[in-house]
């Protein structure tokens, strides 16, 4: 923890990439039917309304209707369906 | 679509995973590098997702490991339609021996095609080419085309250029005829020309020597019309001193009027068949030349019997024939009985074979009038035909003993 949060500060002194730098989570949203994720680490849950993902320090919660989970790799996942709302927390 | 088609080549598995956790096995399977697709949460302890055929196998342990059991409920892909074939082994054979059928008899010669010959038949060409070792059946690799287009064109001299073409398992056999050689008149040879029949002569054209006969002159068979001896003549006035004689090639044509008598008879009573029934059929089949008879050694209890052949050829959509064939052999036996011909029919059909033969012996010739006489003698038809000719007569016959000059 200790260390990533060096590499947090050195990114933001530096200007640098958070995402390459300190491997931070990266979300895309592609207007309201689209998310892309890069850097997370895993699932916590699923649901077509809800979809809980797990970012290292943050959990970011998705909301909307018939969520679905596309592909999903180590690194990247990508959720479709009518997104309402990112709640980061 | 592209990522559609590379999933039905690769095969996919649709599994059922159930257990206490399931997302936990998707982030183990994501941390493993297991691609998964078309994730649908069916409650919250069950879900179904679609994996690669290899990634279900890996699928299985990872699924123990988070407590959760993962069950194959759907496969699709070509690896899986595949993998139903595999027990089927009479299938796999079959599929074997016609692969190896495919490779091995495209290697042999199937059929043999003749093209670019007007007066020699094919058959001919064929037989030729079947003694030189081309023939439907033969390994083409093992074909020594030069050579057998060397020997087919010396035993065919009517042939003036051959091409041997393998394509797969068809022979393109391409032919140029020869040019036929012109008749040539030996000039060296000496003699005269002479009637080839008796007549009365009705017109004369001397080309080369001097004539015997005039126009007019009835002749017999045999009688020099132009003689190869010339005498040559003095000057009018040079004292009666003739210049000598003088040998030469005789030629001409010679129109006379003839007369020719042809007869032809025929019986009036003959022996004719009479089927009796009885008929029997043998089968043989014909591959790659080669006869396979299916009656075995069993005789002809016949004792006089018609033999009738039927072949069907098999042959592909394009009408090629194709070197299987299945042939009949009919054997329908007979028994001879004594009938009477019809005397107005036997008599035309005299007149008629007459008629035929006459035109043969003319040739550039014509029959001026005609005239039949019918006898019956001893149960045979007699018809004579007496006809009244204009032909050419003259025929050149060299001298015996006379080396040619």
């Amino acid at each position: 923890m200790e260390r990533k949060g060096f590499l947090e500060k050195t990114a933001e002194v530096f200007d640098l990439p958070g995402d390459v730098v300190a491997g931070l989570p990266r979300i895309e949203l592609t207007g309201s039917r689209e998310l892309r994720m890069e850097n997370h680490k895993g699932i916590l849950a699923y649901g077509s309304q809800e979809i809980h993902i797990s970012g290292g320090k943050l959990i970011i919660k998705v909301r909307g209707e018939g969520l679905e989970l596309k592909s999903m790799n180590a690194s990247q996942l990508l959720i479709t369906g009518s997104i309402t709302g990112v709640d980061l927390t | 679509m592209l990522r559609r088609t590379v999933n039905f080549f690769r095969g996919s598995v649709r599994l059922e995973v159930s257990g206490a956790f399931p997302e936990r096995f998707l982030n183990l399977c994501a941390q493993n590098g297991v691609v998964f697709w078309a994730v649908e949460w069916q409650d919250e302890h069950c879900l179904r997702l679609t994996v690669t055929r290899s990634g279900a196998r890996r699928a299985a342990p990872l699924a123990e490991k988070v407590m959760c059991t993962a069950v194959p409920a759907r496969t699709s892909g070509v690896p899986f339609f595949l993998g139903r074939f595999r027990r089927r082994y009479a299938l796999l054979a079959g599929l074997a021996l016609s692969l190896l059928a495919v490779c091995v008899f495209s290697r042999f010669v199937l059929t043999v095609d003749v093209q670019g010959n007007q007066n020699v038949s094919t058959a001919e060409i064929l037989t030729a080419l079947r003694r030189q070792g081309l023939r439907p059946g033969v390994y083409g690799p093992g074909l020594d085309e030069q050579q057998i287009i060397n020997e087919t064109l010396l035993q065919l001299p009517e042939l003036s250029w051959m091409s041997v073409n393998l394509y797969g398992t068809r022979a393109e056999v391409l032919v140029r005829e020869a040019v036929p050689k012109p008749e040539l008149v030996d000039e060296t040879v000496l003699g005269d020309v002479v009637a080839e029949s008796g007549g009365i002569i009705t017109h004369m054209e001397v080309l080369e020597g001097e004539a015997a006969r005039a126009e007019g002159d009835t002749v017999v068979a045999g009688e020099v019309l132009i003689s190869g001896n010339v005498k040559l003549e003095g000057p009018k006035y040079g004292g009666g001193v003739d210049l000598g004689w003088q040998q030469v090639r005789a030629a001409g044509r010679i129109w006379a009027r003839t007369w020719r008598t042809l007869t032809a008879e025929i019986p009036l009573q003959v022996q004719v068949k009479e089927l009796t029934g009885e008929e029997q059929s043998r089968w043989s089949l014909i591959f790659l030349g080669q006869r396979l008879n299916f009656w075995g050694k069993s005789g002809i209890s016949y004792e006089q019997y018609d033999k009738i052949n039927t072949t069907w050829t098999a042959r592909l959509p394009s009408g090629r024939e194709m070197p299987l064939a299945l042939s009949r052999e009919t054997l329908r036996e007979y028994t001879t009985a004594a009938a009477q011909v019809d005397r107005a029919a036997a008599e035309q059909l005299l007149r008629d074979r007459l008629a035929e033969a006459l035109a043969l012996q003319l040739g550039d010739g014509e029959a001026v009038r005609t005239d039949y006489t019918v006898r019956e003698r001893n149960g045979v038809l007699e018809v004579t035909l007496l006809a009244e000719c204009r032909e050419e007569i003259g025929r050149f016959v060299p001298w015996e003993g006379v080396q040619p000059q």
